[in-house]
């Protein structure tokens, strides 16, 4: 198929103020969120980072202390898992805290509650922000310092799903200058149900002196290595009046997420939603210009069908779309794909496929519906709700799968755009009518607060069919389109 | 656009049947070019040669010689909004040549020119005449419509007359002249009477309807011994005849 005047459509939209300034702001302004936001991804990080024990029986969760180095804390679930004696009152499993906010000095506070004779507790924290370390105090302290005993500290849990490539460990251990007795790490299989309280057959990993980066090189964890729990123990001696304070951070690595929706997806859908309409403002304003101030006319004198002119003005509008999608991704991805270690999602591809898509469907069908071209805005119109339907289908599940299928979970604007985006709306109406028709997709379920009524679900795809068309109507005046 | 009634035909081929085909036959130069503003010159006239269905490697070729042809080399880089409208209808020209069309379609071509953009356009006109295209040119500039257009069709309250060409009004005797003597008599008004109805001004007497040459009448004057001091031929053979038509109509 011989596109007749590509280069010109293409150089044209290109060249559009408009278009320019909108994309370079999108541009600037994701880089700038992503910058100074999440560089691990959300809703990933799934640190297990401590492991208790007593030898008296007790632990106590009390106040946590996060350092989320200055960077705002964007929510934080997390899920405790008990193991071994379980005292009472019982510990919740989940706890979330969605509007966790770091203070002046990046620090947030985390209230988990006293518990006392548990045996074992892991802290599976799921933290939504990026740089961020999980500092071991409260309690936690308290049991390191015990003296003229062993006292496990702050531990890391390597396991399947989270596996690590090397472990470094800060410690310090005791005042400046002081002598401490060497610390030992040690490492030992567990699981919930196998925990014991009393250390037994550990591997030897390192001996170390106070004050020490340990870092443990080595590959921990994977699908056929069972959870391992490291133990940093303090060697005592008999000395009671010394007392060992443990300021331990576990600064554990990007874990391998290659196949896994971040951060990055929410700016995505940010960055895709705004490209999205700025495309449809500047490409339609510009085709409406052109069909009021008569230029359309002499183009339709020359020999060429409506049909292949149609043809033409969408694929040189969608060429346009991709390249500049794509540019964005790429854009993205290297300032933070590459930060993170990882490679380019799949779904981000689909997400532009689709996005790009379902965009010259609202741009080309609705705006042509009331043109001269009318009776081609019919079939693309038809096509439109077509792709709404396998668009939503499937941006609609990898959302709620990214997070979780908890979707309520979600912060508001993101819901916002979930609703609003034309590739997911229609989910919510697949599933009003029938929720067997996504289940395919999306194994688990959609939560009965995202089952909007019918005609809320039509309002927003009508809102959104219709905006090409009134700016159609505001570009040529008077004029019928 | 469908028409409301009537037809067109193009060699035979009506156009709502075969758009293309006729398109391609047809050239179209706007009274307003309405090229998008923000385009250049050269974008715009590769463009609507890639619609012409030009051969993309004699695109640009084809784009520098129609602009040469019509006096724009040079002025590639100009954007249509800084174009005047004389360089405007010149690019309208150029980008109507590409495809070599059979026919032109020229409306309102001489509004807003000045007279060197007239003659330019009447000698483009001529130009591609001579080399064997036809030309359809519609104006209300009946004058300079007269100096260049041989068969007239006038479009009277949306109904268009029967075709004449500008030899039979020439041989009807359609000129006027204008004449000031300065020592007219009895007889001069009986004189003139003869070569076509008179009319007398304060300082001027005006002959409509001359059928002669207006040289051999103001000959004959002389000879008579009449003092013209002033000899204007108006030759308005084309505003006469719609006159004569629209009065008809009334």
């Amino acid at each position: 198929m011989i596109i007749k005047g590509l280069s010109y459509y293409l150089k044209r939209i290109v060249k559009q103020p408009t278009f320019i300034f909108l994309v370079a702001f999108i541009l600037i302004t994701s880089f700038l969120v992503i910058y100074t936001s999440a560089r691990v991804p959300l809703n990933e990080q799934n640190y297990v980072l401590s492991g208790i024990y007593d030898d008296n029986g007790t632990v106590n969760l009390s106040t946590y202390s996060m350092n989320c180095m200055g960077q705002p804390l964007r929510g934080i679930e997390i899920n405790i898992t008990v193991f071994g004696k379980i005292g009472s009152p019982t510990v919740p499993q989940n706890m979330t805290f969605p509007d966790l906010v770091s203070n002046d000095e990046g620090y947030a506070n985390l209230t988990l509650g006293n518990y006392s004779q548990l045996s074992g507790v892991i802290l599976n924290i799921q933290v939504l922000s990026k740089d961020f370390s999980f500092t071991g105090q409260g309690n936690l302290r308290n049991i390191a310092v015990r003296n003229n005993s062993y006292s496990i500290v702050p531990q890391l849990v390597i396991n399947a799903s989270n596996p690590y490539h090397s472990i470094p460990f800060i410690a310090y251990f005791g005042p400046n200058g002081t002598s401490a007795p060497p610390v030992t790490l040690y490492s030992k299989n567990i699981t919930p149900s196998s925990f014991s309280p009393e250390p037994v057959n550990l591997t030897l990993v390192g001996t170390y002196s106070h004050f020490h980066l340990l870092t443990v090189n080595g590959v921990y964890g994977g699908p056929s290595d069972p959870d391992k729990l490291f133990f940093l123990y303090i060697g005592g001696n008999s000395n009671n009046s010394t007392y060992y304070t443990f300021s331990g951070s576990v600064y554990a690595p990007p874990p391998d997420l290659a196949n896994t929706i971040s951060f990055m997806g929410e700016i995505w859908a940010v960055t895709g939603f705004l490209i999205t309409v700025t495309a449809i403002i500047v490409i339609e304003m510009m085709y409406s210009r052109e069909l009021a101030n008569g230029t359309l006319d002499l183009v339709l004198s020359q020999p060429i069908s409506k049909r292949k002119l149609m043809l033409d003005r969408f694929t040189s509008s969608a060429i346009v779309m991709v390249l500049t999608l794509l540019g964005i991704v790429a854009f993205d991805d290297i300032s933070f794909y590459l930060l993170a270690g990882r490679g380019l999602p799949v779904v981000l591809i689909e997400s532009v496929i689709f996005g790009v898509l379902i965009a010259m469907m609202s741009i080309m069908g609705f705006s042509v519906l009331f043109s001269r071209f009318r009776r081609y805005g019919f079939y693309f119109t038809i096509s439109l709700f077509v792709l709404f339907a396998f668009g939503s289908l499937f941006g609609g599940s990898e959302i709620l799968s990214a997070y979780g299928n908890t979707p309520s979970s979600l912060p508001a604007y993101i819901q916002f755009i979930y609703l609003l985006s034309p590739t997911n709306f229609l989910d919510l109406f697949a599933n009003s009518i029938s929720p067997g028709i996504t289940s395919y997709f999306q194994p688990n379920y959609i939560p009965s607060d995202l089952y909007f009524p019918l005609s809320f679900v039509i309002l927003i795809g009508l809102v959104w069919a219709v905006f090409p068309v009134l700016l159609a109507y505001l570009a040529n005046g008077n004029r019928r389109i | 656009m469908s028409p409301h009634s009537g037809k067109i035909l193009v060699d035979g081929i009506d156009p709502a049947s075969a758009k293309e085909f006729v398109s391609e036959k047809i050239a179209w130069v706007q009274e307003n070019p309405l090229f998008e503003t923000e385009s250049s010159i050269f974008e715009l006239v590769k463009y609507f040669a890639s619609l012409r269905g030009i051969d993309r490697v004699d695109i640009e070729r084809t784009a520098h010689y129609v602009l040469l042809t019509v006096g724009l080399s040079g002025a590639e880089r100009l954007k249509v909004t800084r174009l005047s409208m004389g360089m405007r209808k010149r690019l309208s020209i150029a980008v109507a040549m590409l495809g070599n069309p059979k026919y032109y379609l020229f409306d309102e071509m001489f509004n807003g020119l000045d007279p060197e953009g007239i003659k330019f356009m009447k000698d483009k006109i001529s130009e591609l005449r001579s080399s064997g295209h036809g030309i359809l040119l519609s104006s209300h500039v009946l004058s300079e419509l007269q100096s260049i257009a041989n068969r007239v069709i006038l479009i009277i309250n949306g109904e268009t007359t029967e075709p004449v060409t500008l030899a039979d009004l020439l041989s009807q005797g359609q000129s006027t002249i204008r004449l000031r003597v300065s020592n007219p008599d009895e007889k001069l008004l009986e004189r003139l009477k003869a070569y076509g109805t008179v009319s007398i001004g304060q300082d001027q007497i005006t002959v409509s309807g001359v059928k002669l040459d207006p040289s051999t009448i103001n000959a004959e004057l002389v000879r008579a011994g009449y003092l013209v001091a002033e000899f204007v031929s108006t030759d308005n053979i084309l505003g006469e005849y719609f006159a004569q038509k629209t009065g008809a109509h009334e």
